[in-house]
């Protein structure tokens, strides 16, 4: 991909998750975007392990927000070292820190005065009133929805790429080969209607998957420390999504 | 994965997680023709080894295939591994196959997974090794199944394997929980001596790994395995075994300034030293042997041995049983010494009183109450005598009961028999004391009548009975204060 392609702003995208976090607070407007940044990513993994802690559904959403704003101020991370090496684990220790400070003081805390930092939408909530049902632990839990949200990342990544190339009808009619899925009359259809050749759809299938997984792989490293850690923790990942 | 709120826009998670793993990621077929390859090493076995009953794939990792088996002939389950096509074009991979065979081959170890046979034809390289019916460590840590007491159950079974190969001058060199089995009886297995450098072979074989290659996983691996992987010695595999211990007990891996085990799970903080001495980075300064390892987890276990025993009830039984833990405590040879002194001593002594009690009685209703005949009586030399030595074993057996107790106190629980060193320590005493009471208020009814008989029965059967009481009271709190003492510093 060449970078002068990309979106406005992508190249944040080429720092850490760590110089998100550590270079915010600088300024107010900065750690409010930071703030939604990271909210924006990982509200789910880290709701999904609170909930699953056996907090309700409205207890844990508060307590969600509350971490994220907290994290934010670095309230509860002193202990913490960033050279932990991974984000995630780093963030679920601060999760685990927050929730224990938490638990000692009111129950039901509303930070911010009572007021939503954040407005969730109507599918959000139906997806916080669902009960946990198995027995998978908050870990496992974590871990999953944090693969899922590497996932959804990685993927709007592509579709601002590609509609940064005017692609997005392409793209769009293309994503279920992202998971190998079959396509509404196939190749052919989608070569007709977009007034391509068959062979061009196909490369471009093919292109758009390579690029995803390289989404998916750059998405990991900016949680990761060491270069080294990737393919662990892609492996970790995808074991997780299976759970 | 059919639950639709966890699709990404309708599509499945892992399918497109599948785009950012492997060579062919991009490639829509991969996975068609990764099933096509395995069917093709399922047929070649089953035309190669017509001995062997194939089952369900076991695990497929960079280097093959491993399948669970029968081996018709021996009617016994086996795991058959089969390097992946492909794989052994690799330069001296042969050599290296071989090498973890014989690797394995030399180890015969109930801790180690056996080897029962390997061979080499061409591209077709296996290895049938014993079956092991249970789950890798990574999953029991993944399933957060492990508390520190099943760690310290489990890490001394390593201890023992990894010793025994050490000893035969095998170094794993590639421990971690994937490489761990544990059988559904708890039984530790170590699989994958694949990597294993045969201490004493020539150098040019030890190379074969590759010069690129960094083997093991990197985050199992000691500092100087990450420098130069072909030159460690078994100490890497103490190291990795320290990491081990402490993804066991924290689930995670310690990396920069971590937090000791006891800070991140309920483990005793006794054995941060033992995981700081594993992970010390220079491997001089770590253990020198997997055996010290064990042998420093078990005297935690013991030392942790008073806080189980804290949690469990008293025992029902009345008997100088003690708090048992886990192992049958060792009763405290004082306190036994204590009990039977005071029962040698109080017999005669009781039988003393009863004479001296008569002899009031007889002599009270004359009033020559002190007759020279009595005085210079055989009998009442007799009596007197028995008296003093029966004295004599009681305070005997009150100083022994004393130190009993002080003994018991400081090796809870290890040694039982409070009850009985209570019974030496005091009986003697309130005995005496008993006696006492009722000699002199014997001694001052001019004639005893039957109602003041009467009186003093039941007077002493109450005293007596309160002084069973205290005995009993004097034993729980002993107990008690035995439990709370060394749960704190384990010596008061």
């Amino acid at each position: 991909m060449n970078p002068s392609t990309d979106p406005p702003g992508a190249s944040r995208f080429h720092t850490t998750r760590w110089s998100v976090v550590f270079a915010a607070g600088s300024s107010p407007a900065d750690s409010r975007e930071a703030l939604e940044e990271l909210f924006g990513t990982y509200w789910r993994p880290v709701f999904s392990f609170i909930r699953r802690r056996g907090n309700a559904a409205d207890e844990a959403r508060d307590l969600t927000q509350g971490f994220f704003t907290s994290f934010l101020e670095r309230k509860g991370v002193e202990g913490l070292d960033p050279s932990r090496g991974r984000f995630r684990a780093y963030l679920l220790a601060a999760v685990k820190n927050f929730l224990s400070v938490e638990k000692e003081r009111a129950r039901a805390i509303k930070r911010g005065g009572g007021a939503q930092l954040f407005s969730l939408s109507v599918a959000d909530h139906a997806e916080l009133a669902i009960e946990p049902a198995d027995t998978r632990t908050p870990e496992s839990d974590y871990e999953r929805h944090w693969a899922l949200a590497l996932l959804r990342q990685a993927l709007e990544r592509l579709r601002s790429e590609q509609a940064a190339k005017g692609r997005s009808e392409l793209f769009e009619r293309l994503k279920p080969t992202l998971a190998d899925e079959a396509i509404d009359g196939g190749y052919a259809a989608v070569a007709a209607e977009l007034e391509l050749t068959t062979v061009a759809v196909k490369v471009a299938a093919h292109r758009l998957k390579k690029r995803y997984g390289e989404l998916i792989v750059e998405e990991v490293a900016r949680t990761l420390e060491l270069p080294q850690e990737i393919d662990d923790e892609l492996n970790l990942l995808f074991e997780a999504l299976g759970g | 994965m059919s639950d639709p709120r966890e699709r990404i826009e309708g599509l499945e998670p892992r399918q497109l997680f599948r785009a950012a793993l492997g060579p062919d990621a991009g490639d829509p077929e991969a996975a068609e023709r990764e099933v096509a390859q395995e069917r093709r090493v399922r047929a070649e076995i089953e035309e190669r080894l017509p001995d062997l009953e194939l089952f369900e794939l076991l695990g497929r990792g960079g280097m093959g295939y491993v399948y669970r088996a029968r081996q018709k002939r021996l009617d016994r389950e086996v795991a058959i591994k089969v390097v992946a096509p492909g794989v052994e074009q690799q330069a001296g991979f042969a050599d290296r196959f071989a090498r973890e065979a014989q690797a394995l081959a030399r180890l015969n170890h109930p801790g180690i997974v056996a080897v029962h046979d390997f061979g080499q034809d061409g591209s077709f390289c296996w290895l049938v090794m014993e079956c092991v019916d249970g789950s890798n460590l990574r999953d029991l840590i993944r399933a957060g199944k492990l508390e520190p007491a099943e760690a310290l159950v489990l890490v001394p079974k390593i201890c023992d394997a990894l010793q025994y190969a050490h000893d035969h001058g095998v170094v794993h060199r590639d421990v971690k929980p994937e490489n761990i089995l544990v059988d559904a009886e708890g039984g530790v297995k170590i699989a994958d001596f694949g990597l294993a450098k045969l201490i004493g072979t020539p150098a040019a074989l030890v190379s074969l790994t590759g010069s690129q290659q960094v083997l093991g996983t990197f985050r199992y691996m000691a500092p100087e395995q990450l420098d130069s992987p072909l030159e460690v010695d078994h100490r890497a595999d103490i190291y990795s075994l320290g990491v081990v211990l402490y993804e066991m007990l924290t689930g995670e891996i310690p990396m920069g300034r971590f937090d000791p085990p006891s800070h991140r799970s309920s483990a005793s903080p006794g054995i941060d030293e033992v995981v700081l001495r594993s992970l010390e980075k220079e491997p001089d300064r770590r253990y020198q042997r997997a055996s010290e390892v064990k042998l420093d987890l078990e005297s935690i276990e013991r030392a942790a041995g008073p806080r189980v025993a804290c949690l469990r009830p008293e025992p029902a039984h009345t008997g100088d049983g003690g708090a048992e833990g886990e192992r049958p405590a060792q009763p405290s040879m004082r306190a036994v010494g204590a009990a039977t002194l005071f029962g040698v001593g109080a017999i005669p002594f009781v039988a003393v009183v009863a004479v001296c009690l008569v002899a009031i009685a007889y002599f009270n209703g004359d009033t020559a109450s002190t007759s020279p005949e009595f005085r210079v009586s055989f009998l009442a030399l007799a009596v007197a005598l028995i008296g003093l030595v029966s004295l004599i074993l009681m305070g005997a057996g009150s100083v022994l009961g004393f130190r009993a107790l002080g003994e018991i106190r400081r090796a809870w629980p290890r040694v039982s028999g409070a009850g009985s060193a209570i019974v030496g320590a005091w009986a003697g005493i309130l005995l005496v004391a008993t006696t006492g009471f009722v000699v002199v208020t014997w001694s001052f009814l001019v004639v005893p009548g039957e109602a003041e008989t009467t009186t003093l029965v039941v007077t002493t059967s109450l005293l007596l009975t309160c002084e069973v009481a205290f005995l009993l009271a004097q034993r729980r709190r002993f107990l008690e204060r035995c439990a709370t003492g060394s749960g704190h510093s384990g010596f008061s």
